[in-house]
């Protein structure tokens, strides 16, 4: 009995050449493993039938996408620390954590005013769209997501410790789960905030969408490294550097304003400076100057940190 | 407007381009009036610093008049002469308070580019690849210069272009050299490397309290111009062992501090910068610390070595043993131009030091690509390239 037993079971493993056990020890999930094999057959076909370097570079390809197909492990994902056969399941819904600190040379009060106002977080926050506050505690956020869609959660605030810390998390129902958290606590040396961010959240795809928004450049981490970067530019300087827009050689591939927004831009530039200069031919006070700065300042109560005078001894 | 492009190795051209515009509310619009030819241009005309793009406008020596100001700058106005320092500084980070401006926390928009090389991203500099923020720089007839009420510093009537234009790099980068060795008086100083910022630490040094510096090159004119100051000279293709006659020179003690003003692509005729150059063809190594090594041994003990030489990568062969046994300070990294531009206005202005004298060669903008070939290979006598727009 325990013969025939076995024996039903193993033509059945058989009879499934990617078995989950064999899966399990490789990097690519099963999804994938079929792709590179029926692909790279195809192009090792093809490439054998051209003649010349590229053909025999077309069937080499061809032959290790097939070959990474069949033994489950990639030489290029284990380089980049890529693991797609954890996500084999659909049900499979990981979720990714990130977290970032840094210092920013404002008090700990001011930092809180500033992102307790969630509508500020746009400012800085390239990936959100807008956050719309609802009531006291709740507030709606839209984001970008790949492929030039967006997403949206409504979320609750459910920590909030003045000038210390305020943690929020999305309502049930939300297009991607999230909570996070951000700290503030004044900085060791006495020079600053240490602004700490923490954000988890359950991306749709599961492990392969962050995997993919990896490889383009726009992995959690990095957003929310940039992110912080960003609103600590714009405390500390009142202005987020940049150069797009800058003037470049003919053989430059950077991206350019059209010659309409520029010369826009050109006109805007004129206008300031003719305002300006009326302005300028007045007596200048210490106010005008802070006047000035608090149109480009946030919080839009408090004079920029930048105002003061700098004497360089 | 015209501006000389980067357009890949040993290409440099002077191009049309669009004029630079407003970008952000503390931004100013500078006409370039002089501009100059660093040697650090040179590592991006030889192609050793990475990000560069094709059509990159270059440039970082470069003063002029004030032409436009944004919104948010009032302690500049149109008309001004201003020399502008080519480290981008935005005057409030920790950083800047600490008058450490070419480590800016906030003037790199790539700073995660420089993250991920250097572990922390330092300022944004004028016209130097797209780690340092990717700017086009000044060897152009404008610039938009970011965080003008921070950087630009103004020139009075009375001094020309030529004696203030080295402001922006070069005075204030030997001078910084100059002061990191600690320098007591009656010091001798050592220094590697008669190219501008050479000629600019030898007289930062005597203005210092230095009692003897010793400069080593292989460039008669460069060794001359030196010794004009007050300078000893070794020309090290003609002396057998630099380190011995450092000793020698110096009652067998070794000078006090030792500057290299040379860099990540020294040149040297010792085995070891042989090997440094077979290395760096093989791409085995990024920098050849040829000038570094020899610092090191000639040294005194618990002397100071300070080093105002880019270098971009990893170091290879460094006698860090002798470093330690010895005792030795290191002080190095970009100029915190910002930190000396009223000193040394004020040295200019009571006649202590001259700094139009480094100028050998003088070329309208369009003659540009002619003056880096110049430079490089030091023809006709050349030590510094000053432009016209």
């Amino acid at each position: 009995m325990a013969a025939t037993e076995r024996e039903r079971e193993t033509p059945q493993r058989a009879e499934r050449p990617f078995s989950a056990t064999k899966a399990a020890k490789g990097n690519i999930s099963v999804a994938e493993r079929w792709l590179s094999v029926v692909s790279g057959g195809a192009l090792l076909g093809y490439g054998a039938r051209q003649r010349g370097l590229a053909g025999a570079g077309l069937a080499l390809l061809g032959g290790a996408l097939a070959g990474r197909g069949v033994s489950a492990r990639c030489m290029v994902y284990k380089a980049l620390g890529i693991n797609t056969a954890e996500d084999s399941t659909p049900a499979d819904k990981a979720s990714i954590t990130v977290q970032r600190t840094l210092t920013v040379n404002i008090t700990p009060e001011l930092a809180y005013r500033f992102w307790h106002n969630f509508e500020n977080l746009p400012t800085f926050m390239q990936h959100l769209e807008s956050v719309t506050k609802l009531d006291d505690q709740r507030s709606r956020w839209v984001a970008k997501a790949p492929f030039g869609r967006t997403v949206q959660w409504e979320a609750e605030i459910t920590e909030d410790y003045p000038n210390e810390r305020i943690s929020w998390r999305s309502l049930p129902g939300a297009d991607v789960p999230n909570n996070g958290t951000v700290s503030f606590k004044p900085s060791s040396n006495g020079f600053g905030t240490e602004v700490c961010v923490e954000l988890e959240y359950t991306p749709p795809v599961g492990k392969l969408g962050a995997t993919v928004a990896k490889l383009f450049g726009e992995e959690p981490q990095q957003q929310v490294n940039g992110d912080l970067r960003r609103f600590k530019q714009l405390v500390e300087t009142g202005e987020v550097p940049t150069t797009l827009g800058q003037p470049a050689g003919s053989r430059s591939k950077r991206e350019m304003p059209s010659r309409e927004e520029r010369q826009k831009l050109s006109l805007d530039a004129y206008q300031r400076r003719m305002k300006y200069e009326a302005k300028r031919n007045k007596e200048s006070t210490l106010e005008d100057v802070v006047e000035v700065a608090s149109d480009q300042s946030f919080p839009a109560s408090d004079p920029p940190g930048w105002t003061s005078r700098r004497s360089f001894t | 407007m015209r501006a000389l492009c980067w357009n890949g190795k040993h290409d440099v051209r002077v191009e049309k381009v669009p004029d630079p515009v407003l970008l952000n509310p503390r931004d100013a619009i500078i006409k370039v009036t002089t501009t100059c030819i660093c040697g650090s241009d040179l590592h991006l005309y030889n192609g050793m610093i990475p990000t560069m793009e094709a059509g990159d406008i270059l440039g970082h020596e470069f003063m002029g008049e004030v032409v436009e100001v944004g919104q948010a700058v009032s302690s500049l106005k149109v008309g001004e002469r201003v020399v502008v320092p080519f480290t981008i500084s935005c005057g409030h980070c920790f950083f800047c308070s600490q008058q450490l401006y070419s480590a800016c926390d906030n003037s790199n928009p790539n700073a995660s580019m420089a993250e991920g090389l250097y572990g922390f991203s330092g300022a944004g500099l004028f016209g130097y690849s797209h780690l340092y923020g990717g700017y086009a720089g000044g060897q152009a007839e404008y610039v938009r210069v970011p965080f003008a009420d921070v950087g630009p510093f103004k020139i009075p009537d009375g001094i020309s272009d030529e004696k203030a234009v080295f402001m922006t790099d070069i005075f204030p980068t030997g001078y910084m050299a100059a002061e990191n060795c600690a320098i007591k008086p009656g010091d001798t100083v050592a220094i590697w490397g008669a190219g501008p910022v050479g000629q600019f630490a030898v007289r930062s040094a005597f203005l210092l309290g230095a009692g003897r510096v010793i400069i080593i090159d292989r460039f008669g004119e460069r060794l001359q111009m030196a010794v004009a100051a007050g300078a000893e000279a070794i020309n090290y293709s003609e002396t057998k062992d630099v380190v011995e006659q450092l000793k020698e020179l110096t009652g067998g003690r070794g000078p006090d501090s030792c500057i290299d003003a040379v860099g990540m692509e020294a040149h040297g005729v010792t085995p070891d910068a042989i090997v440094d150059r077979a290395k760096q063809a093989a791409l085995l190594a990024t920098d050849r610390p040829h000038v570094l090594r020899q610092a090191i041994q000639a040294c005194r003990k618990g002397g100071t070595v300070s080093v105002p030489g880019v270098y971009g990568g990893f170091l290879d062969k460094l006698p860090f043993g002798a470093a330690f046994a010895k005792g030795l300070t290191f002080k190095m990294g970009q100029t915190h131009v910002h930190r000396y531009l009223p000193r040394l206005l004020e040295h200019i202005q009571n006649g202590d030091i001259d700094p139009s004298f480094v100028i050998t060669h003088t070329m309208s903008l369009d003659d540009a690509p002619r003056g880096y070939e110049l430079f490089k290979h030091s023809r006709e006598r050349c030590i510094k390239v000053i432009l016209k727009p």
